[in-house]
């Protein structure tokens, strides 16, 4: 496996079900968190930005989870969040915010981690998300 | 005279802010509001962060002589991200999900007060969105106006702006009808040792505060100079945390090849590596960036 090749063609519209959706516009980033993730055996895809994203998710396609990152040019992950929960097919889509911003002490929960974030507790939040979303009936 | 606003006698609608520096001094304090309503038969709201949502509902559950089921727990950034449109908290949203949810409580028992506290200005101030939060303090004191809630923010000392004078802070303040300081002071035992801090706070501050210190040329310069560096130390740190971030991750890419179950995949090492190598470059110019404009501004 190259160290691009869960990247490759980006925009990320992919015909197949991804298992982690990661939205974010440092290719960099996103080509080594796709390389370790899917050597931990999950199908992953990507976008550059929000609106990528929500064209894509808007296209059908269900992960089990986005790692969404706040500061992208075109649309940022905060306009991300408030149009997926405008929107009812996309809200039952857990979310990971993996932000530079530093929260205040207290304000990080379980799905907000701040960079640089250890990869260990981002794999078990993927992990567990996945579990749950795989205990879904169809069509959830 | 002096008395501080308690958390108690709260039974009337209002808009009270509690600044604080210890979690644990909030989360009884959230308690304390949140059991007089549940003692008085009121419907409770708390919108807030897991960890205080976790505090307050042990701290109820541990000494509180009532029912503490009654209380709904909301995620203070869930409900953010409801109303939350390109940095700015959109009215209608705020109405259609807040606003609908308060409402709802309410109608529970009707002609009764809510008890409700918020931290989600806490939240947008920590994600440096002040003007986001006195937005939302707006929307808030609107949503009072038609519905009988007791609200209860809070905001963590240090989290508001501190390089515009204090501007920032008097507009939260004027948002509230209470404001309740941090327990440095709410902790003296009585009025007389309250106003002693008041007066050590002000002879403490009128070195440093421009708008206190009548003119003065240095202690405007040293206060100006204390708030442009945590600006800078702020934003250094932000632009450093990706880089840092990315770096991380190319070196953990680089050991899993190593650990491919058909072998080391040397190619994929040898890439990693590279791109590690480019990753460290970049930090390294950020690094220089930042130093020269600390070494232009001294």
């Amino acid at each position: 496996m190259s160290p691009s090749g869960g990247h490759a063609g980006r925009p990320a519209i992919c015909r197949d079900e991804p298992d982690v959706f990661i939205v974010d516009d440092d290719v960099d980033g996103v080509d080594a968190l796709t390389y370790l993730l899917e050597s931990h055996g999950y199908h992953v895809k990507s976008a550059g930005n929000g609106r990528e994203a929500l064209q894509y998710l808007r296209g059908g396609a269900r992960p089990c989870v986005v790692i969404l990152d706040l500061a992208m040019p075109v649309m940022n992950g905060w306009q991300f969040l408030a149009a997926r929960e405008g929107d009812k097919t996309l809200s039952s889509i857990p979310v990971i915010v993996v932000t530079a911003s530093q929260p205040a002490p207290g304000a990080e929960s379980e799905m907000v981690m701040t960079k640089p974030v250890d990869l260990d507790v981002l794999l078990d939040r993927i992990r567990s998300a996945c579990a749950a979303s795989r205990l879904l009936p169809p069509g959830n | 005279m002096f008395s501080i606003p308690s958390a108690g006698a709260r039974e009337t609608a209002g808009h009270a802010v509690q600044f604080y520096e210890d979690d644990a001094f909030l989360v009884t304090v959230v308690a304390d509001f949140l059991a007089e309503g549940l003692g008085l038969g009121r419907s409770c709201l708390v919108i807030a962060t897991p960890e205080h949502r976790r505090g307050i509902a042990a701290a109820l559950a541990r000494s509180r002589p009532v029912d503490a089921a009654g209380v709904i727990y909301c995620d203070a950034r869930e409900c953010l991200a409801r109303f939350m449109t390109g940095g700015r908290a959109d009215e209608a949203r705020f109405e259609a999900s807040v606003g609908r949810m308060v409402a709802e409580v309410a109608a529970r028992r009707p002609d009764r007060v809510v008890y409700a506290f918020g931290e989600m200005v806490n939240v947008l101030c920590a994600d440096r969105m002040a003007g986001a939060a006195l937005e939302l303090e707006g929307l808030w004191n609107d949503l009072l106006t038609r519905l009988p809630v007791s609200l209860l923010c809070a905001y963590r000392t240090g989290v508001l702006a501190s390089g515009d004078g204090g501007a920032t802070f008097d507009q939260v303040c004027t948002c509230h009808r209470d404001v309740r300081p941090t327990q440095r002071l709410t902790a003296e035992s009585d009025d007389a040792s309250r106003l002693r801090h008041v007066a050590r706070l002000e002879h403490r501050v009128r070195d440093f505060d421009p708008a206190s210190a009548g003119g003065r040329e240095v202690p405007a310069l040293i206060g100006a100079d204390v708030a442009a560096r945590t600006r800078f130390v702020s934003a250094a740190s932000h632009e450093l945390r990706n880089p840092i971030h990315v770096l991380r991750l190319q070196l953990r890419a680089a050991v899993c090849s190593l650990d491919m179950a058909d072998g080391a995949d040397l190619v994929a090492l040898r890439e990693w590596l590279r791109r590690a190598d480019a990753q460290a470059v970049r930090l390294s110019e950020i690094l220089d960036d930042v130093l020269s404009v600390r070494d232009s501004e001294s």
